[in-house]
């Protein structure tokens, strides 16, 4: 018989696994919802649905919809400590490696006078737009500039992005709301998954 | 320093195995394959080298071409796969800068960012 302390242990290791396995259960129902959802069946597309990046464009339109991050103030909040976090990061060689980034390449991250007025004009006049350079901007830490033009076309292919050329060459991105969605409901399901003890719930 | 090793290593990733040494001529580069090798360091390293190797990248780059014309979308899942982490210098080979990042930590960071700037005091969004 074991005794009570070990046993207590042994309950919280299982609720561990279930949590990690909840967890893994919801970033592989993420790509499989994803997939089913695309409007484009070419692999090349899914490919692409299915990479951490596209994992993590996601949780970025995820996480400004279910703040609530709607308004230009906001956006520009969120620049502000952006730009102080790569600041920071820059000062940082020890985790500047630990992430794989080069100074240059932070730099050009941060929003400047040039690229800030655009940004904030653009989601004022479509809340939620944003120049898909600006989007790599915010997304420079978890994936170059070139896997998230690579991501957003995809997306756009997809059926997740509107992507519009704009009159200055750029590409304004905006989410359709299906990645937010999607990722939502999985999130919302690993968890009644883990409060119900692995049970499948819809 | 991205050594002739490691350029070399990189192209056998995505470069078919053939008979490489059944090719004796120099190959021939485009205007438009001349410009990439020029803006990749990597790529102009290795001309000097192995110009038949450069051909063949150029050549996979060339057949995987996805949309908008650029080859490196469908090469990136498979080097993704291969091997987690960007190459060297990459401000040099924009390229083959196809390597995306993906760091936990920066993640999270992201996360605390976004969760900053709308404020605690206001309630997510009804789902």
């Amino acid at each position: 018989m074991k005794k009570p302390a070990l046993a207590g242990e042994a309950t919280k290791v299982e609720k561990d696994l279930l949590y990690l396995e909840c967890l893994r259960w919801m970033r592989k129902e993420f790509s499989d919802r994803i997939c089913d959802a695309s409007a484009s069946r070419d692999e090349k597309v899914l490919s692409t649905m299915r990479l951490e990046a596209t994992y993590q464009m996601a949780e970025f339109f995820y996480s400004l919809w279910a703040r609530g991050l709607k308004s230009w103030e906001q956006i520009e909040a969120l620049t502000k400590l952006h730009n102080a976090y790569i600041v920071e990061l820059t000062k940082d060689a020890t985790k500047m490696e630990r992430l794989g980034l080069a100074g240059d390449r932070l730099l050009d991250a941060m929003f400047t006078a040039d690229t800030l007025p655009r940004l904030l004009q653009n989601w004022r006049e479509q809340p939620g737009a944003i120049d898909q350079s600006n989007l790599a901007r915010f997304l420079a830490t978890v994936m170059s500039t070139e896997t998230c033009r690579k991501v957003a076309v995809a997306c756009g292919t997809a059926g997740f992005l509107n992507r519009e050329r704009t009159p200055y060459g750029t590409i304004l991105v905006s989410s359709r709301g299906d990645l937010e969605r999607i990722l939502g409901s999985c999130i919302r399901n690993a968890r009644a998954r883990f409060e119900t003890g692995g049970s499948d719930v819809e | 320093m991205w050594n002739r090793i490691t350029i070399a290593l990189l192209a056998a990733m995505i470069v078919p195995s053939t008979a490489r040494a059944e090719l004796v001529a120099q190959p021939i580069f485009s205007v438009a394959e001349q410009a990439i090798i020029h803006r990749n360091a990597a790529l102009n390293v290795l001309t000097e080298t192995d110009p038949w190797l450069v051909r063949r990248v150029l050549d996979v780059l060339a057949q995987t071409d996805t949309q908008q014309g650029n080859a490196r979308d469908a090469i990136a899942p498979a080097r993704r796969d291969a091997k987690q982490e960007r190459p060297p210098e990459p401000e040099r080979n924009p390229d083959l800068d196809y390597l995306g990042r993906s760091s936990p930590e920066a993640a999270h960071d992201l996360f605390q960012l976004i969760k900053r700037a709308v404020g605690t005091s206001k309630k997510p969004a009804a789902q």
